[in-house]
């Protein structure tokens, strides 16, 4: 590649230098569904609602 | 859809599509996942019916290769498009939920020694990478793209560098397209050498979370060889995730250093805030379920729920693999980003194996 040396570019703020970015980050998208089925879980909903007598023989 | 050169608009973040757009890419997920399904069960009908000895297939690989067919044929239309690009985010639900299934000390322990043989093979993956990207006369910022996702998370990892070292669009899809197709070769190369080394369940997770470059293509390479594997890949790759800030920052710092990126500013808050920015949170999200699973919140039957729940969110992101995979795309970028990546993929592979087999006797982790 081209190792030509050139100026300095100013340092800037700690973001990403391609600039602010739109949308929610999938990441926390994740976590919070995560949360959710945890807490229904927790509180004992997910196992008493039909969801896995259905869905398990499909996945199993 | 060309993973190489298109904008991967849910690779990262959700950008605010109509929800309703997304629904026909999942229900095909669903189809194609179980389609996979089917195929394994059938296969072993067939088997029994005739009498014959048939390998047992895992529905992975199924689903993958009707995805890669489906993708390279009649190719994805766009009215499917969105959906199935979402199968990271049910990767990322998949990994967080699987947080059930380990306790914090199991996290710690194997954690803790993963980490340890990520820094010695991320070291080697780096190392080899530049060097083969000098050799074989790749664009030093391409070099650079190859590198952060050899060792450490492929897509998610040469995206966050792409921005921090002002790599341009081809550069990033031409490491993208080899990172996946190198994914792909693991897929289906890993399982065979582990059964024929005959490796553990936790010996092989271990080093297919080490070697193997994208978390997809990781899980689904543990998924095949079995769920245990799978597990232990998810934590050693989500280990290797959590170390990305560090790794863009460290390129980003050299790239600045030649005047050829914006700089990082420095001080240790500017730093910190810069790492936390690459840090992949949904492996927070992993760590909390583990945390109430280890205090005893959940019972067993909630654990098999939320497992159910994390089998079907892998489920889609297995069927996605294949349907995101565009092999012309790989064949646009040429053979020397891929040839520079398969001969570090193979670097890191037995790197990683012996690491593992090493470490496997020493620490006892069977």
């Amino acid at each position: 590649m081209s190792q030509d040396v050139q100026p300095a570019a100013a340092e800037t703020p700690a973001t990403d230098p391609a600039g602010p970015r739109r949308g929610v980050p999938v990441d926390w998208i994740a976590v919070a569904v995560g949360a959710v089925f945890a807490v229904l879980a927790a509180v004992r909903v997910l196992p008493a609602i039909p969801w896995d007598t259905v869905t398990i023989p499909l996945i199993k | 859809m060309s993973t190489a050169t298109a904008p991967r608009p849910w690779a990262d973040r959700f950008t605010g599509v109509p929800v309703l757009r997304y629904v026909p890419g999942i229900l095909l997920l669903i189809v194609i996942g179980l389609a996979g399904k089917w195929a394994q069960a059938e296969l072993k009908v067939v088997a029994a019916k005739t009498g014959t000895h048939l390998p047992d297939i895992e529905y992975v690989l199924w689903a993958i290769v009707l995805g890669l067919i489906i993708a390279n044929t009649i190719g994805v239309h766009p009215i499917f498009r969105p959906g199935v690009g979402t199968y990271e985010f049910w990767l990322k639900i998949g990994i967080v939920l699987l947080g059930a299934r380990f306790i914090l000390g199991d996290l710690a322990k194997v954690g803790g020694v993963s980490l340890g043989l990520i820094l010695i093979d991320g070291t080697i993956a780096v190392t080899t990478v530049l060097l083969l990207s000098k050799a074989f006369g790749l664009k030093g910022k391409l070099g650079s793209l190859l590198a952060i996702g050899t060792a450490i998370c492929g897509v998610s990892a040469i995206i966050a560098g792409k921005g921090a070292i002002e790599a341009d669009d081809e550069e990033s899809g031409y490491s993208i397209a080899a990172i996946l197709a190198l994914g792909a070769v693991a897929l289906f190369s890993f399982p065979a050498i582990g059964h024929a080394l005959h490796l553990s369940q936790h010996a092989f997770g271990l080093w297919a979370g080490l070697a193997v470059d994208n978390t997809a293509e990781t899980t689904a390479t543990g998924a095949i060889y079995g769920p245990e594997a799978q597990n232990i890949a998810v934590l050693v790759k989500s280990t290797r995730n959590a170390l990305i800030g560090f790794v863009v920052l460290g390129f980003a710092l050299y790239w600045a250093s030649r005047g050829q990126a914006a700089g990082v500013a420095s001080g240790f808050g500017n730093r910190a805030r810069f790492v936390w920015e690459k840090f992949p949170k949904f492996v927070l999200g992993f760590i909390a379920v583990s945390a109430l699973a280890t205090w005893g919140v959940f019972t067993k039957g909630d654990i098999a729920s939320l497992g159910n729940v994390s089998k079907w969110a892998f489920l889609l992101t297995f069927a996605g693999v294949g349907l995101n995979t565009d092999l012309r795309a790989f064949a646009k970028s040429g053979w020397r980003p891929f040839l520079v990546g398969a001969l570090s993929l193979a670097v890191v592979a037995v790197t990683s194996l012996l690491l593992v087999l090493g470490a496997t006797a020493v620490f006892d982790l069977g």
